[in-house]
């Protein structure tokens, strides 16, 4: 009866290993070509000597989610360690948390897509095709074309991810640019702090007053997103009045004397198109009048909303002809 | 008193991380392949440090790269043991940095248990 448990025992082995080592493509490439042989040698000692229960997946599996982005993030800083490194992980990393937050970090992600995400994606194709042109010799007329296109492609992803889309549209396009914002802005600090650290005193100087820039304008969208997620705040009763901003009370003002007028007025100029307010039963934010489930409520919560469809169809923006023409 | 110029500077490698000090600690003993280091630091920490392959090797990586260890060119006996498997061992530099930490911690001991007025660390019996 050995021989066959022995057998099983290889064979169990053998897939183990081999499922091992497809897991290795967490690590980077380098890593992996230089020590993917030790690292399954090592997973199939550990399964030799914990023969019994799933103690050496556990242990592997769970060393795998802690050393793989370890060894990504060593390989993306090219092994340099220092704040600029953790800098570049804690952002990296603090993007997807907003992504996950919820609701009121909407107006935080939209306008880090947007503002950041935008050009750094694209800045970060520039620099892989100015990479390939210096290292294939290609004429600079095709490094416009690919910077125009790597541009035009980001800008198609936005419009893509408009309001009306289905929420999968919307994931899959944040996920893009969350990803290429996160190493585009890795590989920004991560040249920044080379230049600044270079022999070349001018390139030095560059490399720290580009610093410098990118800390301010860091600094300016921290605040722009910390007032908008202060515009986003649900109304009174849920918050205190007086951490919402004056554009907000207005609005929550307006709604509260049934002014619908100023309501729809307020609401189609503020800045933040998250902004909430109550109208009727529920709270509805400047966007909503907008949104086609404004149109399909019952009956019943139907009659606090005639009065703001009647504004809106005399308005001329374009989701009021769309509202009007729906109810019509 | 200046030192030997053949005594590497441990200075700048001090102090050691855990996972680093304890694989150079097991070095210390001998040469070891990469499954008996991650062994013998379990042992050695009782448990305390359970090292996967990744983190093993990463941590070896970064040895490697520091000049703390080296590959070593001794084979065992082939009979024994399989001779694709890399053993590694401890250079000038790696001991003279393990030395220089254990020095440093009973240092530490040392002051802490004189100078703390609860008693943080038992006296040796």
């Amino acid at each position: 009866m050995t021989a066959p448990v022995g057998r099983n025992t290889e064979l169990r082995l053998e897939r183990s290993a081999a499922a091992y080592r497809r897991l290795l493509v967490a690590y980077p490439r380098p890593f992996r070509d230089e020590y993917g042989d030790d690292l399954v040698q090592a997973f199939r000692d550990l399964m030799m000597t914990h023969t019994e229960g799933r103690g050496p997946w556990w242990r592997a599996i769970r060393d795998l989610v802690t050393s793989a982005p370890r060894q990504r993030a060593d390989a993306l800083m090219g092994g340099r360690r220092g704040p600029a490194g953790l800098v570049a992980l804690v952002v990296v990393g603090l993007v997807p948390a907003v992504a996950l937050i919820g609701s009121p970090s909407r107006s935080i992600l939209f306008m880090f897509l947007v503002v950041i995400g935008l050009p750094i994606v694209g800045i970060n194709r520039l620099h892989r095709a100015w990479l390939v042109r210096r290292t294939t010799g290609g004429r600079v007329a095709g490094l416009v074309v690919l910077g125009v296109a790597a541009f035009s492609s980001d800008a198609v992803l936005l419009v893509l991810a408009g309001p009306d889309r289905g929420w999968w549209i919307g994931a899959s396009v944040a996920l893009v640019l969350i990803v290429g914002s996160g190493l585009g802005i890795a590989w920004g600090i991560a040249s920044l702090t080379a230049a600044a650290r270079s022999r070349d005193p001018s390139r030095r100087r560059l490399a720290r007053w580009a610093i410098a820039a990118g800390v301010v304008i860091l600094g300016v969208i921290i605040g722009a997103g910390y007032n908008s997620y202060r515009n986003s705040l649900p109304p009174p009763g849920d918050h205190s009045v007086a951490q919402a901003s004056s554009e907000t009370r207005a609005l929550w003002e307006a709604a509260g004397r049934g002014d619908v007028e100023t309501v729809v007025r307020l609401a189609q100029t503020c800045a933040d198109p998250w902004v909430q307010f109550p109208v009727g039963d529920g709270k509805h934010n400047a966007r909503g009048y907008a949104d086609e489930r404004l149109l399909d409520l019952p009956d019943a919560q139907e009659a606090p909303y005639a009065e703001i469809k009647r504004v809106l169809a005399g308005t001329q923006s374009s989701w009021a002809r769309r509202c009007h023409a729906a109810t019509s | 008193m200046s030192k030997s110029p053949e005594v590497p500077d441990p200075t700048p490698f001090v102090p050691l991380a855990p996972a680093p000090l304890h694989i150079v600690l097991v070095l210390n003993r001998g040469e070891r392949h990469g499954y008996a280091i991650m062994r013998d630091v379990e042992d050695l920490s009782d448990g305390v440090i359970k090292m996967g392959p990744g983190s093993l090797y990463g941590t070896i990586k970064k040895l490697l790269a520091g000049g703390l260890i080296e590959q070593s060119d001794v084979r065992p006996d082939p009979a024994l043991d399989d001779e694709r498997r890399k053993y590694y061992r401890l250079t000038a530099l790696g001991r003279a940095v393990c030395v220089a930490e254990l020095d440093r911690l009973a240092k530490l001991v040392e002051r802490t248990r004189r100078a703390a007025p609860t008693r943080l660390i038992a006296e040796p019996s």
